[in-house]
């Protein structure tokens, strides 16, 4: 019993590290254009060097795009900058940070666009990665370089296994099985217990219910707001020409 | 007080009850008696009262005989015999012959009803060796040198309940709704009373009259067939041992009070449905119509020690039921916690790697 438990353990485990995920890839694009001029030249460097060493750990692309305005040849619909976005990465493995620096602050716009195979690795994820980055940005800060760092650091370990995690959430499992196993074990030491009960000894049929009824007599009401935690609810579909589905989520800040 | 020895007219050794025939048997000659036969023996019991009978104590040297005991003189070899008080039936422990303490069997003492022990001694032993199979924390050493220092049959005193309980019982209910309406999580929780009242009736619910067996362990033995009970009779206490009882009806009306009313709310209970939650607010119970019956049930007793502490078993006479706490080797429960806990989370924590490369 002990032996098989090994082996299915070592089986699980060989066939954990031996998996590889060869599905996504990355392309020669370029990983940061700062055409909105928001970072010095050693930033820009710095900032490329992160998104590049996450694309490699990725195998997809990690973009960081900023520019002044949308291109005049997208019409001017709600969903422009969402637009303009998918088109950047269309028919890649990428997820695009874009920064549009006009407007004024509190009402410049940004997304975060996923294609491809990203939609699956950063979905789930991005509202957290927005809080993250965006809060370099928001109250006046305007910490750009900080945002793009911290968006190519959060991007890079998104699908880093969480060992803390797992092993705490397997340290509890452990010790509840461990406990159930051996509790168990115990319990059929013991089979001197005492009756609460005389079940046995009801005599058959002879059960008589003269009274029978329940009255309503008051009801209470709980409303509570629905807090959404669905993270798809702040995700947009962008249908490209070609007919592929890019997801973003876009704000302001 | 008057011994009652059961010889064998053939040979004069001692006879016993056999429980696989039902019949009284002499384990040297091998004859075998019908139930009938000694049935005039007993018919002195409903006379006789106790104290009219000590008259053979008196003869007996009762010098040094601690509070509580009683000595006897043996009938058939003439040793004096000191045994406890409630002794009702034993063996001289001289020449093991069977003996019955007419002068606890008789009058009030006199039981109405027996079951007869339908399992021996073999089976007692067969079902203890089964007790200890198959329990892992059981400590090997326990199992292993495992030898029962006493195994008896004892026909234990109970009182056996009729009775019918009225109740009026009310209920707190709540039956719950959850639904969504815009932004909104709605829970509508409706409140009710229950109210039932009706009667149900309770019959030969055993209670041990004997101070000597835990209470515990005789509510574990349960449940006995008192369908299969017969009117007393001496004859079949032949080779086993019994005591009068020393806890009086009145005594164990209050355990047994306990279970019916228990008993009787959860069973008004489950016609209260249909709610989310069901919470007694109030029951009024009353007992009627109660009536005990003094009656002698079968227990294979086995006692064990081990470790210094001592282990006490038993077996239902009449179904084979078996019961008795073991002690535990807790070096190994730690270990089986340790290597279960560390066994399932080595895999919990494959399980999620995998996950994640998914």
């Amino acid at each position: 019993m002990k032996k098989r438990a090994f082996l299915i353990i070592m089986a699980l485990l060989l066939i954990a590290f031996s998996s590889v995920s060869v599905s996504a890839a990355t392309s020669n694009m370029v990983r940061l254009n700062d055409g909105a001029q928001l970072l010095t030249a050693d930033q820009r460097q710095d900032v490329t060097d992160a998104l590049e060493k996450a694309s490699k750990k990725l195998k997809m692309d990690v973009l960081v795009v900023t520019v002044k305005e949308i291109p005049s040849e997208f019409p001017e619909v709600d969903d422009r900058v969402d637009r303009f976005a998918a088109s950047l990465i269309e028919g890649k493995d990428a997820i695009l940070f874009l920064f549009v620096d006009s407007g004024g602050e509190g009402n410049r716009d940004y997304v975060f666009a996923r294609s491809g195979e990203a939609k699956k690795v950063f979905d789930g994820k991005i509202d957290s990665i927005e809080e993250k980055v965006i809060s370099y940005i928001g109250n006046g800060r305007n910490d750009f370089y900080g945002a793009f760092k911290e968006f190519a650091d959060v991007a890079g370990s998104a699908k880093d296994f969480r060992f803390g995690l797992w092993g705490a959430i397997a340290a509890i499992i452990g010790a509840i099985a461990g406990a159930i196993r051996s509790g168990g074990l115990k319990s059929e030491l013991k089979s001197v217990y005492s009756k609460d009960e005389a079940k046995d000894y009801i005599k058959r049929g002879s059960f008589v219910l003269n009274k029978k009824y329940d009255i309503p007599t008051y009801v209470t009401i709980d409303r509570q707001r629905v807090t959404r935690s669905d993270p798809s609810g702040n995700i947009t579909t962008v249908v490209t020409s070609s007919g592929e589905e890019i997801h973003t989520t876009h704000g302001k800040v | 007080m008057a011994l009652l020895e059961y010889k064998c007219p053939c040979c004069a050794g001692k006879l016993e009850f056999d429980s696989a025939l039902q019949k009284v048997k002499c384990p040297f000659c091998e004859s075998e008696f019908e139930m009938s036969v000694f049935q005039q023996l007993d018919e002195a019991l409903d006379s006789q009262v106790e104290e009219n009978l000590d008259w053979q104590t008196s003869t007996v040297d009762t010098w040094g005989v601690d509070e509580g005991m009683k000595a006897y003189s043996c009938q058939s070899c003439g040793a004096q015999i000191v045994m406890d008080e409630t002794t009702a039936a034993s063996k001289c422990p001289y020449c093991d012959n069977p003996i019955v303490m007419m002068g606890n069997l008789s009058g009030d003492l006199k039981p109405e009803l027996i079951i007869p022990f339908k399992l021996d001694k073999k089976a007692a032993k067969e079902a203890f060796t089964k007790h200890l199979s198959g329990k892992k924390l059981l400590p090997k050493v326990f199992s292993d040198q495992n030898h029962i220092d006493e195994i008896k049959g004892v026909y234990v005193p109970y009182w056996i309940f009729d009775s019918k309980a009225e109740a009026s019982i009310k209920y707190n209910c709540t039956a719950v709704k959850s639904f969504t309406e815009g932004e909104y999580r709605i829970t509508e929780t409706q409140h009710y009373v229950a109210v039932r009242s009706g009667s149900l009736e309770f019959e030969n619910i055993p209670v041990d009259g004997s101070k000597k067996m835990d209470d515990k362990l005789t509510e574990s033995l349960e449940p006995f067939d008192l369908s299969q009970a017969v009117p007393f009779q001496t004859a079949y206490m032949a080779g086993y041992m019994a005591d009068k009882y020393d806890v009086s009806a009145e005594d164990d009306a209050e355990r047994v009070n306990e279970r019916v009313k228990n008993s009787t709310v959860r069973s008004f209970k489950d016609t209260v449905t249909g709610y989310t939650t069901v919470e007694v607010e109030s029951s009024n119970v009353n007992l009627k119509n109660g009536t005990a019956k003094y009656g002698l049930l079968p227990v294979w007793v086995l006692n064990t020690s081990w470790n210094g502490n001592n282990y006490i078993f038993a077996m239902n006479g009449q179904t084979g039921k078996f019961v008795g706490d073991l002690p535990c080797d807790n070096s190994l429960k730690k270990k089986i916690t340790w290597i279960t806990a560390a066994v399932v989370a080595v895999a919990t924590f494959a399980v999620g790697y995998i996950i994640h490369l998914l």
